[in-house]
């Protein structure tokens, strides 16, 4: 690390030319894509977009707005991400508070099989046969239940609840309360902000939820919204739009492409600074060991 | 003896309400995790699915058998491993490099403001950064090929040709992960001892002697762990990177286990011999990781787990 003696050297400025350049070529994509979305037909397929809008226009979004499948992806994936989410983190609180009570009747021998859980699985087929044989297929719980728990975030929520000073739960228990009354009373009050890192981790984990919509979801009414994406923009030989929109001669095929990942995108650039804050945080208690 | 075990009867009695507490997760582990390691067994029999697991025929090693004769077996092994020890050259140092560099910054402003960026497209799905990173590279109408022809060249078909597909995957996964990346050895620099420093600095030690007496053997161990868990997880590849970026002209190498697991098990209802293939990398895996665990504890007696 440089320090205040340290005098400015060649490497500073090159130092900061390359930082600027690995941030430009985060954005860069992004602002390129928004153009894109703004940008008339001609232009786009002339390659004359580049970082701003050629040939201003609106048809784009109006296409992706006025789309009844996106619209119903849109619907269903806020739904998914607000049941998922809160199943998540309610089921996660409720292994995370035994788990971190030490003296807890077989604690290392469940702790044990659940990390067992992370380094071996049955694979994709017999967990889908499963899926299946619970007649999960086509609901939202399908895109729910198999990752009820993320086994990271359940040792991330127990360092947490861990750390809580156990005189607390104590003096509650002296005066009756039950357990589940500590949790919801004392423990979790206490926790908002692993409950809030938990919620953010889930959340844009929903949000963003393709592979297990394209292998358990068949009905078109229950598409999340990166399924809908994936059709639109990367299903092969460009019957995406047909298949969206249920047309496709008269809409501006590029810049509703763009328009759609910037509309699939945009809730999670306006939740970013509070993802920045608490998942930075969260990676952090989960690099520490336990 | 007898206490022992009448004082653990007591405190078990004492918790049963957290017990309960536990049920629901219990049952989420049993029946989404040890069930289907039950069910891998299907591996071994010519699974029928309306007969279930104890109605079908047991077949012994007949579905490994052919997956070992078929080449297009083989050709998704090469592709997971190649891509993932390329990863290891390539999208493993990146993370290291960006946190050293952020680490030599003196303006912090600049510091955060470039970190905040690097992290943002952790948070972007695979169908974004796919769509994104298409639409960047369009011969016709992107970005990068534009530049290319504004310099006299032609432009070039990044997404169909496999060797620049090789290239764009590497990339992508840097793209997406790097900033993200840079955390865990961010971390390990800033909880390095600023004694070292200053005893280094009394010694006339410079910036770049610093960097290689002190800074880099502070954060060996953490670098020895990612590394190590890299190596562990060679045999494992997710299925959207390589599924969303793919298309039919790369097939050839961006056909990898987890996409070809989907492909003959979910496309083609190939269920046992699907099963067979994923029993095999989860194995395979599974060990990798062990020896991963068990060289990170002869090297710096510590495991990773």
């Amino acid at each position: 690390m440089a320090t205040r003696r340290d005098p400015i050297t060649w490497f500073d400025a090159l130092n900061v030319v390359l930082l600027t350049m690995v941030a430009a070529a985060c954005l860069i994509p992004m602002i390129h894509v928004t153009a894109l979305s703004f940008s008339s037909e001609g232009a786009i397929l002339s390659g004359r977009v580049s970082l701003f809008p050629v040939g201003l226009q609106l048809q784009g979004y109006r296409t992706v707005f006025e789309s009844a499948a996106m619209m119903r992806a849109l619907v269903f994936t806020v739904y998914l991400t607000i049941v998922g989410t809160s199943v998540n983190v309610m089921i996660t609180a409720l292994g995370a508070y035994p788990l971190a009570k030490p003296d807890l009747v077989g604690r290392r021998v469940i702790w044990l099989l659940i990390l067992f859980t992370m380094f071996f699985s049955g694979g994709l087929i017999p967990t889908f046969i499963v899926v299946r044989a619970l007649g999960l297929l086509d609901t939202v719980w399908a895109l729910i239940l198999p990752g009820t728990i993320a086994t990271f975030n359940l040792i991330l929520m127990k360092t947490y609840f861990s750390g809580i000073p156990t005189s607390l739960a104590e003096s509650a228990r002296m005066d009756g309360a039950s357990e589940i009354g500590i949790l919801m009373r004392i423990i979790l009050p206490l926790s908002t902000p692993i409950i809030a890192t938990l919620t953010l981790f889930y959340g844009v984990g929903h949000w963003n939820q393709f592979f297990q919509a394209l292998i358990y979801i068949q009905d078109p009414d229950k598409y999340t919204l990166q399924l809908r994406l994936q059709q639109l923009i990367t299903d092969g030989i460009g019957f995406g739009p047909t298949v969206v929109f249920g047309r496709s001669d008269d809409i501006p095929v590029e810049s509703v492409k763009a328009g759609a990942i910037m509309f699939a995108t945009a809730p999670v650039l306006i939740a970013f600074p509070f993802l920045q804050k608490h998942f930075v945080k969260g990676a952090l208690i989960g690099s520490l060991k336990e | 003896m007898l206490t022992l075990t009448e004082s653990r009867w007591r405190r078990m009695i004492r918790d049963r309400h957290l017990y309960l507490l536990l049920l629901p997760v219990f049952a989420y582990y049993i029946v989404f995790h040890f069930v289907p390691m039950y069910g891998v067994l299907m591996a071994f029999t010519d699974f029928n699915i309306f007969a279930g697991l104890r109605g079908s025929a047991w077949v012994g090693l007949e579905n490994f058998q052919m997956m070992f004769r078929n080449d297009d077996f083989f050709i998704v092994l090469r592709n997971t491993v190649l891509l993932n020890v390329i990863s290891l050259l390539v999208a493993f140092p990146a993370p290291l490099i960006l946190a050293l560099l952020l680490n030599e910054v003196r303006n912090r402003r600049l510091k955060r403001t470039v970190q905040a960026i690097v992290y943002l497209p952790h948070f972007l799905s695979w169908v974004v950064v796919s769509g994104l990173i298409i639409s960047v590279l369009s011969p016709s109408s992107g970005i990068v090929n534009a530049v290319i022809r504004s310099f006299g060249g032609e432009s070039v078909y990044f997404m169909t040709e496999p060797a620049w597909w090789i290239a764009i995957y590497q990339f992508s996964g840097v793209w997406k992960d790097v900033g993200w990346g840079t955390i865990i050895y961010l971390a390990a620099l800033s909880a390095l001892d600023p004694n070292l420093y200053d005893a280094a600095m009394i010694d006339g030690a410079s910036r770049w002697q610093r960097l290689k007496h002190v800074t880099i053997p502070g954060i060996t161990p953490t670098i020895l762990v990612v590394f190590l868990l890299s190596v562990g997880n060679v045999m494992t590849i997710s299925f959207d990177r390589p599924f969303l970026l793919g298309n039919p002209m790369v097939l050839e190498v961006a056909d990898v286990i987890s996409t070809y697991v989907y492909r003959v098990g979910l496309l083609n209802v190939d269920y046992s011999y699907a099963a067979a293939v994923g029993l095999f990398q989860s194995v395979v895996n599974f060990v990798f990781l062990l020896t991963a665990n068990w060289l990170s504890n002869r090297i710096k007696g510590q495991g990773l787990f």
